[in-house]
């Protein structure tokens, strides 16, 4: 090989390139920017999998059997023979993998229940008991007409407790009292009241801030001339206008604050006293159950504001007429029926047998005052097991105990909801766009407002919602709200509400004849939210925050995406199988039906896949729309009266948990702790996967559809 | 398979027939104008055509000439065109006036059916394709349509092929297998005429050849009206040819006339190839 000649140029050469040549500074950049993108996402995910997995794995099948409830870290002093029920042991030692329970031992307890009858026909039944028989019993509705102001009422009576009465409303309360009242002492004493009665001067005055305070609660008018502040001395005088001379009766308390001599007093034309003497009872009654006539009931509790009678379910406060279509078989837990029976002796009930359900209880002992943490449900069973239960101290974390079964299935609900009304109207104003319509100017608007539409922030679409759907949605009712926009009256209607549903709802019934405007005043005047005047309407007052309002908002945001992917995949579809089919005589709805639709499909499937992962991921729309961050019952477990049409009302005007909100709540609106943060943690990974599990979906459809379909 | 589709030939040019203009039309095509934009520029001009039943018609012409357009105003594929519009004349089909008020394009195409250039069957099993028609005009009985796949298919020469295969999928055919099945397809419906655009143009010679081959069988039993870029296939498998240029019909003939004997200057440039 002849070696080259030294002069000849090479001229490839390769050109020496400074350290800081424009070339490499620009991809130093280029290659920082792009790893700091990947570090971001190794640092997100890797957190979020660090701290979630462990709680996943430690929870378990917990974490999707349960919905989120209160968290509560009890500090219980050393003991033994602590109780819980199996199960219940079970979560606390879920929850405190690191607590020593010694020497767990296991038992067993009967719960018992009672089972009994109640025959059909109307009965007088408190409404707390309507409440303690509903709880109990799964499906039960019980409808009443009215209330009965007529009947017997149990007073529970916690401790010896002193009473007083005027001397009539006692013997009026004392007379019909069945059960033996145990009075232990009984003490006549009399009152003076005195009032006075002053005809006040009209005209301009000057009051101090005394004076004004105390004729705050007399029916005086005056008008203030200037702005009252806290901090002003009591001395510190106001110009007052008095703007006629009116006559008002005040006690001796008020009296000697405004009446006196000096600057700030209220100018009087007259003054006259008047002494009231009552007779009054100061009566010890000893603790127990009392039967007591409803009124009279009033009477007591209007008598001794000061007192608090234990009523249970803090609604006993009358007797409905329960309506019992047919005979009903109940059960009520053991004590509780105990409680049925005495407090309700008028009701034909009839025991029919009690069943006993055997519980495996372990026992178990402390060392040591630990921290035990668990969920509200399991405390309330430490208490229940435990009566003598040595608290030291004690923190609750509100939704950070349990698991997410409520905000997952929330979230599916939302999700069905939303995907099933997005496709149809996206498929259907697809194929418009597609196959119907003209290449015209309408097209063009469209496909603009479509744009817009798709750039929309989410939050913007949340409020849009509440103010569409929330707030402004027509619904087919005969107790229209009363503050509703507008109400087009359709038909007669067909059934009454209940007086159940009356109470509940706050509706006043006004009859046939009144017009709508009047009874709107009438019932606002009252503060009732509703009425009911025998007519059906379309009122336009909204679904409330609801899974229908929640859907919709959503699926009117993912509207654009999957109309833009029908679209597309309805353009990929080759106009030869239209062609075809049309030349074969086929209509164009059968056209598009059979050889156009079925081979879209795919497109349309993955891209609604992929509209889903968005959906599922959205807070803000639903914030407002749809979701709350508590909710005791699950979405399928509907209450309220039985029947086809209220079951799919309450089911679909129902508001829900969410993940997406959940996460939030978990995450931004309650104070941060070491204990808030498995449940933090937990979901937000886990709804990592279920979000990535949808875009693996995806993806898997789109390649099955590309293999399947060729052509 | 070439010298069995030129042992045809002579047949066709050796059949006695009476002169074009005294057969008895089946399309009858009269001073048709055609425009694609609203009638601004006319695509077609004021074409003049009786094409005879029961026989193969071809159009020959330049690409552009509008051979295609023709076609489909026949079975009223130009309806899909929203700016589409015949300015001048008619066409009537067995006496009546397509483009009148008392026709429904959709009944009008179940008795004019149509092969297109790219074979298209559906994504659908071979059954499925040559049933479409039948189904979408409500057909339900299992044995009917049985028994009309099977006629269609045994008609497309494809039955011997396809039988053990009916319900697998079509695109699993051959190109030529895949346009006798289009062909089985529009035969499955019964039509009276099949319009044909250059249903070869897409295939190898071979299958070139067995789809002309069926062309020639289906004349006895379908009006036949082929868009062809072939002149030689248009000589073996028509019995008369129209020419068009700029969307003028120059000239129609028995297609050995116009072949062996064209009485118009552009027709002999044309198939002398001088331009085209
Ligand atoms: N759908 C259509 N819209 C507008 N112009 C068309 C359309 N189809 C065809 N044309 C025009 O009409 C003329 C004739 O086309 P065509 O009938 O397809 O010709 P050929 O089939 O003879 O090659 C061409 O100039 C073509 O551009
Ligand atoms: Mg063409």
């Amino acid at each position: 090989m002849p070696t080259p000649k030294p002069q000849k140029k090479n001229p490839f050469e390769k050109k020496k390139q400074s350290l800081f040549s424009k070339e490499v500074l620009i991809a130093i950049v280029l290659v920082v920017c792009t790893y700091f993108i990947l570090a971001c996402t190794f640092g997100v995910f890797g957190k979020i999998i660090a701290n979630g997995a462990p709680v996943l794995a430690q929870y378990g099948t917990h974490f999707l059997t349960r919905s989120p409830e209160t968290l509560v870290v009890t500090e219980v002093a050393e003991g033994e023979n602590f109780v819980l029920p199996e199960d219940a042991f079970e979560v606390v030692e879920l929850y405190n993998p690191k607590v020593e329970f010694k020497n767990t031992r296991e038992g067993q307890t009967d719960e018992k229940t009672e089972r009994f009858k109640i025959p059909a026909g109307v009965h007088a039944i408190p409404d707390g008991w309507v409440a303690e028989l509903e709880s109990a019993n799964k499906g039960l509705y019980i409808n009443w007409k009215s209330r009965n102001p007529d009947v017997d009422l149990v007073v529970e009576v916690a401790e010896d407790t002193v009473l007083t009465f005027d001397s009539a409303n006692w013997e009026k309360f004392r007379t019909p009292i069945r059960d033996n009242m145990r009075v232990k002492r009984t003490e006549l004493f009399n009152v003076k009241e005195t009032t006075h009665t002053l005809v006040v001067k009209a005209g301009k005055t000057r009051l101090s801030k005394g004076v004004i305070g105390a004729l705050d609660p007399t029916d005086l008018i005056y008008i203030i001339q200037s702005v009252l502040t806290d901090d002003d001395a009591a001395s510190k005088l106001f110009d007052v206008e008095i703007p006629n001379q009116q006559t008002i009766t005040v006690n001796d308390n008020i009296f000697n604050t405004v009446i006196g001599e000096g600057e700030g007093k209220l100018p009087t034309i007259s003054a006259s006293t008047d002494v009231l003497i009552t007779d009054r009872s100061r009566v010890t009654i000893a603790a127990g159950h009392y039967l007591v006539p409803l009124t009279s009931y009033f009477d007591l509790k209007d008598a001794n504001p000061g007192i608090q009678f234990s009523v249970r379910q803090g609604k006993r406060e009358g007797v409905v007429m329960g309506e019992f279509p047919e005979d009903a078989t109940l059960e009520l837990p053991e004590a509780l029926y105990a409680d049925f029976i005495r407090e309700n002796p008028a009701l034909p009930v009839e025991h029919i047998e009690t069943l006993s359900t055997p519980t495996t209880t372990i026992t178990f002992d402390l060392g040591e005052p630990t921290d035990l943490s668990m969920p509200n449900t399991e405390r309330n069973q430490l208490a229940i097991f435990n009566p003598s239960l040595k608290v030291e101290k004690e923190q609750s974390f509100s939704y950070s105990g349990g698991g997410v079964k409520g905000p997952l299935i929330g979230t599916a609900l939302l999700v069905t909801l939303c995907i099933v009304v997005a496709l149809f109207i996206g498929v259907s104003a697809s194929v418009y766009l597609n196959e119907y319509s003209g290449k015209g100017k309408f097209l063009k608007t469209v496909r603009l407002a479509m744009l817009n539409l798709a750039g929309v922030p989410s939050i913007i679409f949340g409020l849009f919602g509440l103010m569409l759907f929330v707030i402004a949605a027509p619904r087919v009712t005969s107790t229209p709200a009363v503050n509703d926009k507008f109400k087009i009256p359709l038909f007669p209607s067909l059934s009454e509400p209940s007086m159940r549903k009356m109470e509940a709802e706050q509706i006043l019934a006004v009859d046939s004849n009144t017009s709508t405007a009047d009874a709107v005043i009438k019932a606002k005047t009252i503060g009732r939210a509703k009425f009911y005047k025998g007519w059906t309407f379309l009122s336009f007052e909204g679904w409330g925050t609801s899974l229908l309002a929640g859907g919709l908002t959503l699926a009117v945001m993912v509207l654009p995406v999957i109309i833009t992917a029908c679209e597309e995949s309805l353009r990929a579809v080759p106009m030869g199988f239209r062609e075809a089919s049309l030349a074969l005589g086929a209509s164009k709805w059968q056209s598009i039906r059979t050889a156009v639709l079925p081979y879209a499909f795919p497109g349309i499937l993955t891209a609604s896949v992929l509209g889903i992962t968005r959906v599922a991921g959205e807070t803000a729309p639903i914030m407002f729309t749809a979701a709350v961050a508590a909710k005791s019952n699950s979405p399928f477990e509907i209450t309220g009266e039985p029947g086809i049409v209220n079951a799919t009302e309450n089911f679909f005007l129902q508001s829900l948990q969410a993940l997406p909100y959940h996460i939030y709540t978990v995450a931004g609106r309650i104070p941060q702790s070491e204990f808030t943060e498995p449940m933090q943690y937990g979901a937000t990974l886990l709804f990592l996967i279920v979000v990535m599990g949808l875009a693996g979906l995806s993806v898997w459809l789109r390649i099955r559809a590309r293999k399947k379909l060729k052509w | 398979m070439t010298t069995e589709t030129e042992s045809l030939q002579p047949q066709i040019g050796t059949n006695e027939r009476p002169a074009l203009d005294q057969e008895k039309s089946m399309i009858e095509i009269d001073d048709l104008s055609f425009s694609y934009d609203h009638g601004k520029t006319d695509t077609l001009k004021n074409i003049t055509l009786k094409i005879p039943g029961n026989q193969v018609t071809a159009f020959i012409g330049p690409s552009g000439c509008g051979k295609s357009t023709l076609l489909r105003c026949l079975n009223r594929m130009n309806d899909l065109v929203e700016t589409s519009k015949i300015t001048n004349g008619s066409i009537s089909i067995l006496g009546e006036d397509i483009y009148g008020p008392r026709v429904d394009a959709i009944q009008l195409r179940k008795h004019v059916g149509m092969v297109f250039q790219k074979y298209n069957p559906f994504p659908k099993s071979i059954y499925d394709n040559v049933s479409y028609g039948l189904r979408i005009g409500g057909e339900k009985n299992k044995k009917r349509l049985d028994e009309a796949v099977e006629r269609s298919l045994r008609s497309a020469a494809l039955w011997d092929e396809v039988k053990d295969r009916l319900q697998s999928s079509a695109l699993g055919l051959s190109g030529g297998q895949q346009q006798r099945l289009c062909i089985a397809r529009t035969i499955a419906v019964q039509p009276k005429i099949i319009l044909m655009d250059e249903p070869c143009s897409a295939l190898d010679p071979i299958a070139t050849a067995k789809v002309e081959e069926l062309i020639t069988e289906l004349a006895d039993e379908f009006t036949i009206v082929i868009v062809t870029h072939s002149m030689s296939q248009a000589s073996r498998v028509s019995d008369n040819t129209a020419f068009y240029y700029l969307g003028e019909l120059i000239e129609f003939d028995r297609t050995q006339n116009l072949f062996s004997n064209p009485s118009k200057k552009q027709t002999e440039d044309y198939i002398t190839g001088r331009f085209g």
